[in-house]
């Protein structure tokens, strides 16, 4: 679980299981807060939740985590095909992961700027700055 | 699920898309509907796929990987089933105008 000491890629690895548990939790509790559509007066009492400062907070933070989680998967997809981990060589000093190279490392630094302007343009979307 | 969020920013009002009307209708497009049912069984699959080897990776055991491996099956098909309810019994609601 410790992030630090092995890189960007670690980060990442922690990151994308942080998203996903968190994605996971809202989509359930916003499955269950969706019956309330059944009932007029019930919808309207539950949209106080999500029409609220910290609805707005819970929102943004799925968006950006959104953001990166489906980002970060489109890079380990195209990873698991082959692209973008260079080519197999004799690991010799001083032993550069290949399959690290810049480009996926700038990959996951680009995915983790995205995610934190979709966090600043939701926020400014929810509370209007 | 980006098409499903931009729908809330469509209107270019993301109180008014969140108006009772505006989200029974939504409800009872059948396109839309229909998009609504694919992300539900989606997401469900996936999420708990994901959950399953999260909590696989940091126990072992036959019994713990059985519990694991049914908990998050059934916590699938309950969660479709109460979503599919949502979306079906919203279809035949009528609006009074």
């Amino acid at each position: 679980m410790n992030p630090t000491g092995y890189g960007v890629s670690r980060v990442s690895w922690l990151l994308m299981r942080i998203s996903g548990i968190y994605l996971l939790i809202f989509f359930v509790v916003h499955v269950i807060h969706a019956m309330s559509v059944l009932d007029r007066m019930t919808w309207g009492q539950l949209l106080f939740l999500t029409y609220s400062p910290l609805g707005f907070v819970v929102l943004s933070v799925m968006i950006a985590l959104g953001s990166f989680h489906c980002l970060n998967g489109i890079r380990l997809m195209l990873n698991q095909g082959g692209i973008g981990i260079g080519t197999p060589t004799r690991p010799d000093y001083p032993y550069q992961i290949q399959s690290m190279g810049k480009k996926n490392r700038l990959c996951i630094y680009v995915t983790m700027g995205v995610s934190a302007l979709a966090l600043y343009a939701a926020l400014g979307v929810f509370f209007k700055f | 699920m980006a098409l499903h969020i931009s729908v809330r920013f469509a209107t270019g009002n993301f109180a008014a898309s969140l108006s009772y009307e505006y989200v029974i209708s939504n409800y009872q497009n059948f396109t839309y509907a229909l998009l609504l049912e694919m992300i539900l069984i989606l997401v469900s699959v996936h999420g708990f796929n994901g959950l399953r080897g999260i909590l696989l990776d940091y126990r072992s055991g036959f019994k713990y990987e059985k519990a694991v491996n049914w908990g998050c099956f059934i916590s699938v098909l309950a969660l479709v089933t109460y979503g599919t309810i949502t979306i079906v019994l919203a279809n035949q609601i009528k609006l009074g105008f």
